[in-house]
């Protein structure tokens, strides 16, 4: 392949796929969307965030770049998986080796081996590296372990493959909590402080703006290789391997060398995102290798359709937000853990039932649904505390737009009224009287939000559907009732 | 044909020789190591002890068998349906916690009738109701109305004796509602109307006598309920959930690691409101076996003191384990179960209802994981209770199942005690080294003999 026509087809994959760049587009905006910096204002978008901001849905500015940021992260580690489960068929069940390992390894390399000398005395060697090098070296060396764990792997095949890195992490994590080992891994509790990889300048605002940029930036470069990879020769032969191996290596492909390939390129990008997670959470602690991080990434790659790198990345934007900005704000802090990984589960079995390919690959009438049924929902969360009634008190173009957009939202939902009423009751029920929360203004909206979420999107999917039945029933050929009408 | 040719019959000997005798050799080493060697204090060393060795031995076949129930389970499935469920972690938090859950709704620990919270309160007020509600509705549907009263005369009779004697309403409730599912499990089984109603009547009568005597027969009916709940449970979501994937090894197992997620979530949600408040709540409380046992009870045999609760489960798990044995080699169910494993498409073309049979041993396998919990439940310190006590529970049976070989019911049987005794052993030499062998075993058994001890050499479709 020459270089002219890779770029034809680059340009190919990104005229088919506007979505990357409107995505890309608003994750760049955002900052000054938000108001973080002082970049020309676009005047239709901050009207809508000054009515989101009057109630304060997204909390601070800096607390919705520090999720955004930890979306990056998220978004590396999920692509990371995908190159190797997607579309190698390596299924790994124990990523979070990689993203663990990397974090210590960024602790070690950019610090030393010493944990606290007051407490043991020993001062083991210091390298003092500086973090971005450490996080690029940690990179390196999670590939070359993956090497080695793909070595091991080419004897095990699809579930016992599975099995075996479901279990390797634990062990690792294990022997990590031994006591003979408390002053290189630092025991049970980790590592206390990771250096960041950013000066930190003490101001909060330019900090967190700093941090949100540099992931962005990484993100977007180490998904562009990812897809550069994926799209290329070698994308090509990990499909064949992944869609059949004996057909594969019968024409010729070197099955043990691109499937340790494909494991290093995965664990590089794991390690950069465990890297960059350490020094978001500021520690390095054993329960980095849980099975809950490898299988998180594993949900946002179902969600957002196995086998594109894309995503998975889309998958983690939604489900760390929903997570966060959700139902972080609904639930009290002392069952939002088992809240979050019930979310998951949830989510997890409801995906795999109806829509086994993940939006990506859904079919339109669900995609359909789910962004009306998301969209009813904003539209009923937000409008009664919008009070859009006020566009009208100065007259110009943006505001008539505005309140036209809002009026057809409400005249949309009219037909989920009901619905919406009886789920609203329902929820709220649970949540205030069973469960005994205390909604303030903010979750309340939250929490009205998810209802209606949950109740819209299977809503939305069946309204079309019975509308045809009625029309068909009434006016149609089916069932054998009503006109006939001639082709 | 002597005896020996069948314990082991002579093609297996000589195809597996070095593999029967190594094992054989390591049981030997296994048995003999405690009675001579003994932890002193300037390391091991060479003592003869009679007593620590019996007990050691006896921990071990106990550690064993409960291996095997959970092994057995996972392996059943794997050989019939042809599904890895890593949910089995997930029916064992399920079993402990439903059994939990019913010793509190028969206000059996007192310590919790004061504090239970709305969601708590909907499970001790309607779940009654609403379970005696579809229960009426789905026998009267399936059963015409002189079998419905019927089998509806055994959950009378050892209910309503329950409460003559005791006068514990809910207690006699959720005894006849134990009756009740033995005669619906011997309908969905196909078994003869005469065998359903004789094991019911035998239930029915059995346990207002039993009562009286001494034997707590409330706990026994809960132990019989939580067990079955966690069968159906897995019955259900095998239904409805995996159904569109079934032929997706990996996606059967997320779907059930999901499943997992979810059943542990529920439990972390519903009992433990507080960050590490409650975790060490449930471990003060003695409630294994109440009535007969006591957590810290010990029986004194030969001058060798056990405790008591370790003979009790030991006694348990044989049982069950004698019982799976006769269900797979002995019924027509069995039989069907066999074939399917064996070829499904031949099995559904003799009239093996291949659903039916699947989802029937998903129910088994995950029910023997609910009764190890229910079994487990009872020590002290293994099983912390606290809703992630599945998944060491899960990597347990893993190693045992591919050190055994995927599928294969005696292999699965032998690696749960040769783990149950290497366990036993090294702890009883340095306890924090025990944690490392199931994971060390499952990397080198998939890397060296990715097959396992007695598993067939397959292709993964």
């Amino acid at each position: 392949m020459d270089w002219y026509e890779f770029f034809e087809d680059l340009w190919d994959e990104i005229k088919d796929r506007g979505y990357y760049i409107s995505g890309i587009a608003l994750i760049i905006l955002l900052p000054s969307i938000l108001g973080a910096v002082n970049t020309p204002n676009i005047p239709f978008l901050t009207d809508i965030y000054a009515v989101i901001g009057e109630i304060g849905l997204f909390g601070s500015t800096n607390f919705f770049l520090t999720i955004l940021s930890l979306c990056a992260i998220w978004g590396i580690f999920a692509a990371s998986w995908d190159i190797l489960s997607g579309y190698t068929g390596q299924i790994s069940f124990g990523h979070a080796i990689f993203f663990g390992l990397a974090a210590y390894i960024g602790y070690w390399t950019s610090v030393g081996f010493d944990v606290d000398p007051a407490l043991v005395g020993i001062l083991g060697p210091r390298f003092n590296l500086s973090p971005a090098i450490a996080l690029i070296f940690s990179g390196f060396i999670c590939a070359l372990l993956a090497v080695v764990v793909g070595i091991l792997a080419l004897r095990v095949k699809g579930p016992y493959l599975a099995l075996v890195t479901l279990v390797i992490p634990l062990i690792t994590a294990s022997l990590f909590k031994l006591n003979e080992f408390y002053p290189i891994t630092g025991g049970d509790h980790g590592f206390p402080s990771v250096p960041d990889i950013l000066t930190i300048t003490g101001n909060l605002d330019t900090d967190t703006l700093n941090f949100y940029i540099f992931s962005i930036a990484v993100l977007l470069v180490s998904v562009g290789i990812m897809m550069l990879i994926a799209y290329s020769r070698y994308g090509l032969i990990f499909q064949s391997i992944r869609e059949d191996e004996d057909a594969a290596e019968s024409l010729g492909i070197n099955l043990a060398f691109y499937k340790i390939f494909a494991f290093a390129v995965s664990a590089f990008f794991a390690g950069i995102a465990g890297g960059m997670y350490a020094q978001y959470r500021h520690i390095a602690v054993p329960s980095f290798f849980d099975t809950t991080f490898s299988f998180t990434i594993i949900i946002m790659c179902v969600i957002g359709g196995i086998g594109s790198i894309s995503g998975g990345v889309v998958g983690a934007f939604l489900l760390t937000i929903m997570i966060e900005i959700l139902l972080g704000d609904i639930f009290p802090s002392s069952i939002l853990e088992g809240v979050d990984i019930l979310a998951f589960g949830l989510l997890l079995v409801i995906t795999l039932r109806y829509m086994p390919y993940g939006l990506a690959r859904a079919k339109p009438d669900q995609k359909k649904a789910v962004v009306f049924g998301i969209l009813f929902a904003v539209a009923w969360a937000i409008v009664p505390y919008s009070n859009f009634i006020d566009y009208l008190s100065v007259i110009n173009v943006e505001n008539i737009l505005m309140f036209l957009v809002m009026v057809l939202i409400t005249i949309f939902t009219i037909p989920a009224i009901p619905v919406f009423i009886v789920s609203e009751f329902l929820g709220l029920f649970i949540l205030e009287g069973l469960m005994g929360l205390t909604l303030n203004a903010k979750s309340l909206i939250k929490a009205k939000f998810l209802i209606y979420c949950i109740a819209g999107i299977p809503f939305a999917y069946y309204l079309p559907k019975v509308f045809k039945i009625v029309r068909l029933r009434f006016w149609g050929v089916w069932p054998s009732v009503g006109r006939y009408e001639p082709e | 044909m002597s005896f020996l040719d069948k314990v082991i019959p002579p093609d297996i000997w000589q195809k597996e020789k070095w593999i029967i005798l190594g094992l054989l050799g390591f049981f030997i080493f296994c048995v003999s190591f405690p009675f001579i060697f003994q932890n002193t204090d300037s390391g091991i060393g060479i003592l003869l002890d009679l007593e620590s060795g019996i007990k050691l031995n006896i921990f071990a076949i106990q550690t064993g068998s409960l291996y095997a129930l959970l092994a057995i389970g996972f392996s059943l499935i794997y050989g019939v349906a042809k599904q890895l469920k890593l949910s089995l972690g997930g029916y064992f938090v399920l079993g402990a916690y439903c059994q939990f859950f019913l010793l509190e709704t028969v206000e059996i620990v007192p310590e919790f009738r004061t504090d239970f919270d709305g969601l708590m309160f909907l499970g001790l007020a309607l779940l009654p109701i609403v379970l005696i509600i579809v229960l009426l509705v789905f026998t009267y549907t399936i059963f015409s109305i002189r079998e419905f009263i019927f089998i509806l005369v055994a959950p009378i009779i050892s209910g309503g004796g329950i409460i003559a004697i005791d006068g514990n309403l809910v207690a006699g409730f959720y005894v006849g509602l134990a009756a009740l599912i033995i005669g619906l499990t011997g309908w969905y089984l196909e078994l003869p109307k005469r065998e359903i109603a004789l094991g019911s009547f035998f239930y029915a009568l059995s346990m207002p006598i039993l009562y009286i005597i001494g034997f707590p027969s409330i706990y026994f009916s809960l132990m019989l309920l939580s067990v079955v709940f966690t069968a159906c449970v897995a019955m259900i979501s095998d239904r409805y959930l995996l159904d569109t994937v079934r032929h997706s090894h990996i996606s059967v197992m997320i779907v059930t690691f999901a499943l997992a997620l979810i059943f542990q979530s529920i439990v972390q949600i519903v009992y433990f409101p507080q960050n590490g408040d409650n975790f060490t709540r449930f471990q003060s409380i003695d409630w294994s076996f109440p009535g007969i046992v006591p957590k810290t009870g010990i029986t004194t045999f030969l001058g060798i003191s056990i405790p008591t609760i370790r003979i009790i489960s030991l006694i348990f798990s044989l049982i069950a384990v004698i019982l799976l044995y006769i269900f797979i080699y002995r019924t027509k169910f069995g039989i069907a179960l066999r074939a399917v494993s064996q070829d499904e498409e031949a099995a559904a073309l003799v009239g093996v209802n291949i659903r039916k049979t699947t989802a029937l041993v998903s129910g088994v396998g995950m029910g023997l994981a609910g009764f190890a919990a229910v079994l487990t439940s009872s020590f002290s310190a293994r099983p912390l209770w606290n809703p992630f006590m599945g998944w060491p529970v899960l990597i347990w049976a893993i190693a045992v199942v591919t050190l055994g070989g995927m599928g294969s019911l005696g292999g699965s049987i032998i690696a749960a005690f040769i783990i149950g005794y290497s366990e036993i052993l090294v702890s009883s030499i340095n306890p924090s080294y025990s944690v490392a062998i199931p994971f060390l075993i499952v990397i080198l058994v998939m890397i060296l003999k990715p097959e396992g001890l007695f598993g067939e050499k397959k292709e993964v479709e």
